[in-house]
Formats: C-alpha cells, structure tokens, sequence
C-alpha cells in the first residue's frame, strides 16, 4: 500500500481512528456499520498537511417546524396564539435572550447550546402555496412558474448552498453534496444553482454511496479503469466542442451545463484517485434503495455525508427530508415512534391537520430525529482537527422547514435553527433572537422587520463568501444585508 | 404587433392595460408592465406582445400573418425525454420498428422534467446536470455492456483483428442512436477509439467501449436541430431529411424512425407537403401515437394536480385523487378514440359520458347508479350534468382548495387555456383576504370584493365570472345544490371569448359555448403548436399558426390534419442561426 496523498487542495487532519472506535464515534446506526470499511479506509489515509477551510450545512423537513408548538421555548409560551398575534402582540426584544428552556426537539444538540442560535420571526412572504414554499426557502426568491407550486418548482434563483458553493466548493472534490427523499421521484424541489436550474439532489443511497466513494471500492484495476474512462471522456468532450461549435448561445448553454457535469465527474475522480486507497473494502451490506424506512436511509445519507465532510470531498452539503408538498409528499417515519403515542398507529403522522394535540409531539420527535443526526454530525467533526481547531469549529449547521412557521405557512416569520460560529464569525451565543414584524403594532419595532434572505447573507458572509444583498433576483425583497444581531 | 384582434379581445386587451394601472398604484415593488396579461395568449413574445400595426388577421382572432415575415425556430438541440431514451436504445435489439409497436420499459438515466414555462416538451428545460451525468454513464456502461453480450449470443462477434467487421457493427449501432448516418469526421474519431479499446481491453471489451461512447455523445442525447448547411435568402435553413424523420418521429411517436421513415430520409423523400403528409398520417395511425397525444393532453388540462391539492379524510372519505386522474386518462382515450379524427376539441369540451367506477362514483353523484365494487366503465351522466373536461371530478378537484371551491383558479384556467388570456400571479406584498365566511355567506358573496376593489377587479374580472359558472360542483367535483344554506348559483359570464362578455348558466352551457368559438380553436391550436414545437410561440410564427388552424377546421377538427399543417410549416422545418 503506498503512503497516503493529501486530498485535493483543501486538506484533512484526520483523528487517528481505529476502525472500532470509528464505529463508536461515528454514532450512526445503519449508516455507519455500511460504510465501516470505507469509511476507515479513507479517514486512515487521509492525513496531511494542516489547512483550515469552512464549512455550511442546510437541513431542512417538509411540514413547517411549527412556531409556538415546537419552536417557542415554554418561557415565552404567553406568545403561543395565532399569526395575528404575533403581528400585534409580539414585544421580545432585540438581541435576545439565553435565558429560556431548549425547545424539546434540540435536545440532542444541549451540549452545543452556547454555539448556537434559535432565530425567529424573519420573512420570506414570497409567493407560493401554503404547504411548501419550495425553492423558496433557500433561494427567497418566487417561482417564475406557480402551477407547479404545490409540486416545488421551477427555481428562481439560486438557492444559498449553492451560493456558498460557488465560493468555498470550487477546490472540493464536490462542490457541495445534496441529499434527501420524499415519496415522489422528483425530489428535486430544494435546491437550485440559479433561476430555472434546479440542482439535484441524491434520493437513492446506493447512487449517492457509488457516487462518492464508487470509484475507489471498485474491483476494477485503478489504472486500467482510468485510462478505460479517460477515452470514453475526451471522445464525449470532443464531440461537445464540435456541436457547441454550430449553436447560439442560449443552446451552448445546455452543453456547457453538460460539460461543466462532465468536467466536475473528471475532477471528482481524480481526487478520489489521489487517495491511493489500494484496497478498499466493499460495503459489506448492500444499502437497499427500496428501504422504505426514512429513518434508515437518512442515517446512512447522513453518515456518508459527514464522511465527505471529515475527509475534506466537500464543504458544503444539503440535506431534504420530506420536503415539497407537506401532505402527499411526507413519508410517515416508522422507526421512532417506537415507545411513544404513535406506537399503535405504525407510524408518526405528519399531515399537519390533527391539531397540536398530536401535531406537536409527531412533529417533535420527526424534527428531534433530524437534529439527532445533525448532532452525530457535529459529534465526529468535533474530533477532527484541522490546525488548531476542529472542523465544526469552522463551521455551521442550519436547520429549518421548507414550509417556514406551520403546516399551513404564511411566510410572516420563519423559525430557524442556527448551530456553530463558522471560526467565530457568528455570534452563536445561546440566544433566543426574535425579529419584529413588519406588520407590528409595537411602535418601537416597527421598521425592524428582516428578511430571511438578510440571514442567508449573514451566513454566507460568515463562511467566507461576502453577500450584501442575497435573494434579490426575483420580484421579492428588501435586504439589507447581515443581520448586525447574527454576524460577529 | 398585430393590432386587430376582435373587437372584445381588443377591449378586453385594453382593459387588462388598466388593471395593471390599477395595481401598479397598490403594490411596493416588481411588478412591470412586461408582467401585464395578454390577449395574446403567447408566452412573453407571442402574437400580440409587442407593439406595431398589422394588417387585419385572415380568420380573425389571435393570428396575424404579416406579409414578408420570416419564421423559424433557432437551431436547437433538445435532450430525449425518458420515453424518447428507452425507445431509442430499444432500437439496437429490436429494429427500428419495435417502439411504435410495443410499449417499451427500458431504465432511462433521466427523470421527468419539472415543468418549466407551459409544457414539459419545452427544449429549454432539458439539460444534463451532474446528477443526471452519473446515471447517464451507468446506464450507457449498462446498454454498451448488455449489447455486446447480445450480438455475442447471437453469434454476430467480430473475429480477433478484424477491425473492419466490428466497426461495421459500430455503424450500424451508430445510426440508429444517432438517427443518421456517421460523418467522416466522426467515422475517423471511432475507428481510433475502437482501434485503442480492443488494444487496451480486448476484442468485445472494445467495442462496449465504442459503443458506451455512442451512447454518451451529445447526437444520441440530444435531438440534434442544425439544418443543412446552405442557408436560403433570409438566413434560414431547412431540416436535413434525417433531421426531419426525427423531429416527426420523436413527436408523434417519442420513437426515433422506423424503418419506413428511415428509409425515406435515405432517399431525401422527405422533401415535399406530401411526402411529410404521408408519413404524418402513417405514423399517426401507430399505437405509440395516442400515449404522446395523451401526454398533450394531460399537460394542456392538468388535471393530475389533484393529486397535490390535500383533501381531509374525515370529510371526505371516499376521495381518491389518483383513481379520479385514472378516470380522466381513461376518459381521455375514449373521447380520442371517438372524437380524435372528428370533432376533437369540441369532444374534448362536450363529450357527454363519463368513465367512473364504484370507488368514484360519489364524486361524479353515481353512487346509485354504479355498484361499489364495479371496474372502471363509460356511462352517461342523468340530466346533461357532466358534459366534457370542465365537469371531470380530477379537473374540478386539481383547481380547487382543500376544503372549498376555487372560483378564481377554474376561471383562470378557462381565460388562459381556452382563450389564450395570460394573467399575471399575484403581486408580490399583496396579501388576498376575503371577508370572513359566515354561515349565510356563499364564496360569490365574499368574491364580491374583487368587483369592488379596484386593486383587484381588472383582472379578476377576467377569471371570477368564468369561475362562478362552476359553482354548481364542490370541491371534489360532486354536484351541489346549495351552499350556505341557500340554493346555489352558477350563473356566470363568459368574459373574451368571441362575444365580449356572454352569460351562462351552469358547466354545461359553458362548455357548448367554448366548443362553438373559434378563438378556442385558436388558442387549442396555439397550445399544440407550442407542445408539439418545444417553445413558446413568437409573431412571426402567425402565418403558420393561421395556416395549421385553417387546416384543423377545414378538417372538422382532425387532429391529424392540424399536426400535418403544423409538421409542414416553416417554424418546424426551418431554423435559423
């Protein structure tokens, strides 16, 4: 076996793991005990010099992470009343507060409580339908098209991964690595690398696993496989070029899309290839894309993703659960309910319409699993030291809904979850943060209102890509910026 | 611009100028006159978007053809649809003739588009992204492999060294992924490639690699539009014969030619309105065609968005959005069956029978009439009450909201689709509020605000009064009586059809009046124009949109006969630079 090379440009220290306590460490369930080989395989190898860099995540999970039943800390539970309340009643106060209890569904992430923030009450009041706002969530900006609302698209403009992508993906292996699933095929309602360009995200694990770490566990000789994909490439470039050659410009766009695709497989191989993995070991059990469990195959998404992160493939990464349409679209979890109300049922609801009677603790223990792999995440990353710090020292984790405050979403304020400091460019203090509406009757607040996409700035700013005016390309907005309350 | 539409499109046109007037004075931000609805019905930049004068239209309504005007689609290559892949990878074992006679199910590397614009057909939305990259690669690693495993068993493997028998299979191979014989440039690029595959992975590893290469390479990805090289005295060039066979073939049946069509693009017999008639009707008479004009179909009426629109099974527990869609299809194929060649769009809209069967029989008001366990079967609705698309419980559903009707979006959908009327979306930072439901209150009551609020009535006058002649069905399509109590109205006003405005009463009535206008053909026409040609339509398309729309009525409403005008036409034969 030949000494390890260093991982493209961005490089990883790597924690010395053994492959058993790798397992323990990693946390995950499924997930981790698939790719146990590969993933020891990489992280072993993947030593090197000492480059810090930065590094976003965006979750997000369909049917709203409602405002007051499962966001609002019970300390302020006197502002659980309806959108018309908030609109009048609402006092908190800019900065916040860190005096509150965790909301039950952060639980898994208490021991990162001081670096982290929960924001409420920032607008994203574009145009769509109650139940997702699709690209919007990310982009802030409305479809061009709105037949297709309900079904999540076309995009109209970038969404903020893919922003931040642009400028700290370039030397990744990936520029970022998306992921997620719903019920539907076309799962693709989240992210977008510009206006009517949809970025797609992994829905089969099997693909995602091939993808990333195919090339390496492939039996085929590294070198003959090479040079084998070297003349499939350049005779598939050559043929581009010649019909590019004959087109106008809006036509060239389509080949440069498919080019740039080609060129990114190019530059994903030969990272991988870098790695000089002589003999990696197959996944021992095959990840079943059928699994129709969300638990299982978000575990083992989750654990490949935050392997990516680790080894440096990329910075960037997004995750989409049961994002879209929030009643068709939303695949019943049917592995937590085990032990709670839902247990008799099969499986936790997530329809939306069964009051907060139920909609409350369904919706809790969905978006308390998603913080629980977040919170695996951070665990590992935690560990790995690039320099003097660790890589979630660098980075930050966002967690929110594709459908903003409820299962029926106005847009009037968008609850958000905000974990790491990017190296200290956010304040992630602990706090509470509520921004007023814009529609407040508190003579004090009024003007104060932000948008969302003032937060997606401020994030974008704090992980190395300047933004002063995020979400400006559809007919929306009012920015002005970072948010003064988040960026340090 | 051509500016003699009929008198009440042009006072209809006029009158939308006014509403964005209107809201330009309520709304902060964003919001363009470029936004303003059309009487044109194009995407931006069809008829009638652009200023002008023109002379009056041949056959009124939404067409001008304007003397001297120069129309073609610019040169495009257009990504296969899923279908379109299969079929054409089919071809390889199957001949040519196998996918519009069977229906193929092959894996394709490629999902359904979202919609972008109108219709998924639109060239524009068909890219290669890196996702789709990898399982383009897989699946062509997958084919190449597969194939030579075939010719293999069928003991057609080339002997050692003999590299002129295996690149004779690569020609073959070649021609029918790319629909057109190889250039010599090309021939030279893939004898040098299976020269240095057969060198580096063996004989039949070699030639996988040759044909993996096919089938990764732009001319079988995409549907290739670049015209001969000669350009005629406006800067247009005609479709080669094998550019014309494909853009046929792939329209009327997602298949590349068959061996007939082949064959005549061999002999440059594609060159003539008859040689292309014929192959139109021929084809058009193959199973494959009725899927793509169902796909049309459902694309023009949209009536599979029932499936988005939530409905709450406490109060209605026999709702079963998919089994209503699956109706509809089939509701679809029974009126083309019967209507397809006589009379289409006028069965489309007055086609009085139903497909229903027992688990869907509530939406349609039958549950006494069909037993609940009964298979899908064609009835006839009692007292004309369910007469053509409009009265489908999938159509009525998908423009509803979940617990109410939607007045608003079903009239919208009849002034857009039906009269090419385009409407904007609302405006941004406009929050609609009706006033509150009470129990005497009925929709049409709260709808009254629109008429009274200037920020809204220019254009909500276009949609609501269309929109309340479908009151007389409830959110799942069953037919109502009252409504808050009291009985329930469908009194409504047909508002830019050929007549300014022309009350009805009830979806019936509605849908006879449609069937008898002639800008609903027009606007029937310009949606197939645009399905069919991939884009949206610009002016200079207004002679030949006027010449495809003669055709469909001179015919009596032959579909065939609208995409034989439509496939002989300059926009889809000519492409300019």
């Amino acid at each position: 076996m030949s000494k390890p090379k260093p991982l493209g440009s961005s490089v990883v220290r790597c924690a010395p793991f053994t492959r058993r306590s790798l397992l323990e460490r990693l946390g995950f369930g499924a997930g981790a005990a698939l790719l146990a080989p590969i993933t020891q395989s990489l992280l072993s190898q993947a030593q090197g010099a000492t480059q810090t860099r930065k590094c976003a995540v965006f979750a997000l999970c369909g049917n709203g992470l409602h405002a007051t039943w499962n966001f609002l800390p019970q300390e302020f539970n006197k502002y659980e009343a309806t959108e018309k309340y908030f609109n009048t009643k609402w006092d908190m106060r800019l900065p916040g507060t860190t005096t509150y209890t965790l909301p039950t569904f952060l639980e898994p992430v208490k021991r990162w409580r001081d670096r982290m923030l929960l924001i409420d009450g920032l607008e994203n009041k574009i145009p769509r339908s109650q139940h997702s706002a699709g690209y919007g969530a990310l982009s802030c900006t409305a479809s061009p098209n709105d037949a297709a609302a309900e079904a999540g698209g076309p995009p109209g403009g970038i969404t903020i991964d893919q922003h931040i992508a642009q400028g700290i993906g370039k030397n990744t292996a990936h520029k970022s690595i998306l992921f997620g699933f719903n019920k539907y095929k076309e799962t693709n309602t989240i992210f977008a690398s510009g206006r009517d360009k949809p970025q797609p995200n992994f829905v089969n694990p099997n693909e995602m696993f091939k993808t990333l770490f195919g090339s390496i566990t492939g039996g085929e000789g590294l070198q003959k496989a090479n040079a084998r994909q070297r003349l499939l490439l350049d005779a598939m470039k050559a043929d581009i070029a010649r019909l590019q050659r004959e087109l106008a410009p809006e036509e060239k766009r389509k080949l440069e899309v498919h080019l740039a695709a080609v060129e990114d497989f190019e530059r994903q191989q030969a990272s991988l290839l870098n790695l000089k993995c002589d003999a990696p070991i197959a996944p021992a059990v095959d990840i079943n894309a059928k699994v129709s469990v969300p638990e299982d195959i978000l575990e083992s998404m989750w654990s490949m993703a935050t392997l990516a992160l680790a080894c440096g493939m990329t910075n960037v990464v997004g995750m989409a659960c049961n994002t879209g349409m929030s009643h068709q679209r939303f695949v019943p979890f049917r592995r937590i309910h085990v032990g709670t109300q839902f247990e008799a049922g099969g499986s936790v609801p997530g329809h939306g319409h069964e009051g907060r009677s139920l909609q409350k603790p369904a919706m809790d223990l969905i978006h308390g699993f998603n913080i629980g792999l977040i919170a695996k995440m951070i665990g590992i990353l935690s560990l790995i030291k690039e320099g003097d710090r660790t890589i979630w020292d660098n980075m930050v984790a966002v967690y929110t809904s594709d459908n903003g405050e409820a299962h029926h979403n106005s847009g009037v304020r968008w609850p958000i979850v905000v974990l790491g400091n990017a190296g200290g460019a956010l304040k992630s203090d602990g706090r509470y943060l509520a921004y007023p509406s814009r529609g407040t009757k508190v003579e004090a607040e009024k003007g104060k209102w932000r948008p969302l996409a003032d937060l997606y700035s401020t994030l974008a700013t704090a992980v190395g890509v300047p933004t002063t005016a995020f979400g400006t390309g559809g007919v929306y907005q009012t920015v002005k910026g970072p948010l003064p309350e988040v960026l340090a | 611009m051509p500016m003699k539409f009929l008198d009440g499109v042009l006072k209809l046109r006029i009158g939308i100028l006014s509403c964005v007037a209107a809201c330009g004075g309520v709304i902060p931000n964003g919001y363009t006159e470029d936004d303003a609805p059309t009487a044109s019905g194009g995407d931006r930049g069809g008829e009638g978007s652009a200023g002008g004068a023109s002379p009056a239209p041949a056959s009124g309504g939404l067409f001008t053809c304007e003397r001297g005007s120069v129309a073609a689609t610019p040169k495009r290559i257009w990504r296969l649809s899923p279908q379109q892949y299969s079929n054409t990878v089919e071809t390889l074992w199957g001949g040519r003739d196998r996918p519009t006679k069977a229906n193929v199910e092959r894996p394709s590397p490629f999902d359904d588009e979202p919609v972008v614009d109108r219709f998924s057909t639109f060239s524009r939305a068909h890219l290669i992204s890196d996702l789709a990259f990898g399982r383009v690669l897989d699946s062509a690693s997958r084919v190449a492999n597969e194939y030579v495993r075939y010719l293999h068993a069928q003991h057609r493997s080339c002997p050692t060294n003999d590299n002129v028998c295996a690149f004779a299979v690569v020609q073959e191979a070649a021609e029918k992924l790319f629909r057109r014989p190889l250039q010599p440039v090309e021939d030279d690029q893939y004898k040098k490639l299976l020269t240095e595959g057969r060198a580096l992975l063996g004989d039949e590893q070699g030639l996988a690699l040759v044909i993996e290469s096919l089938l990764l390479a732009p001319s079988f990805l995409y549907r290739v539009e670049l015209g001969r090289d000669e350009l005629d005295d406006t800067g247009r060039t005609r479709l080669s014969s094998y550019e014309i066979a494909s853009a046929i073939s792939y329209s009327l049946t997602d298949a590349p030619p068959d061996e007939a069509l082949w064959k005549a693009a061999q002999a440059n017999a594609l060159s003539t309105a008859d040689d292309i008639r014929a192959q139109v009707q021929r084809l058009a008479s193959l199973p494959a065609h009725r899927n793509t004009v169902m796909l049309f179909l459902k694309e023009y009426f949209r009536h599979s968005m029932a499936q988005d629109v939530f409905k709450d099974d406490k109060q209605v527990p026999f709702h079963d959005a998919a089994l209503l869609i699956d109706d509809t299809d089939r509701w679809l194929a029974e009126v083309y069956e019967q209507t397809g060649r006589d009379q289409f769009l006028k069965g489309l809209l007055t086609f009085d029978q139903v497909v229903v069967r027992g688990k869907t029989a509530p939406n349609y008001n039958l549950e006494k009439e069909i037993a609940a366990d009964a298979a899908p079967k064609l009835v006839r609705a009692p007292d004309n009450q369910r007469v053509g698309m409009l009265a489908q419980p999938s159509f009525l559903t998908a423009l509803s909201h979940s617990e109410a009707t939607d007045p608003v979006r079903r009239g919208r959908f009849v002034a857009e689709n039906l009269l090419c009327v385009d409407i904007p979306e609302l405006p941004i930072g406009l929050v609609p509020e009706l006033p509150e439901a009470t129990a005497e209150s009925t929709l049409r009551d709260r709808l009254k605000q629109h008429v009274e609020d200037d920020s809204c009535k220019a254009c909500h006058k276009l949609m609501d009064p269309i929109g309340l002649g479908f009151e007389g069905y409830d959110h799942v399509g069953r037919i109502r009586a009252t409504e808050g109590g009291k009985p329930v109205n469908t009194q409504g006003v047909l508002v830019g059809a050929d007549v300014q405005e022309e009350p009805f009463e009830g979806v019936a009535q509605l849908a006879q009046k449609l069937g008898d206008s002639s800008l609903v053909s027009q606007c029937f026409v310009r949606h197939g124009f645009s399905y069919w040609l991939g884009r949206a339509t610009e002016d200079s398309d207004g002679c030949a949109l006027q010449a495809v729309h003669d055709a469909f009525v001179k015919s009596g409403q032959d579909h065939v006969a609208l995409l034989t005008s439509l496939f002989s036409s300059e926009p889809f034969l000519l492409r300019r630079p």
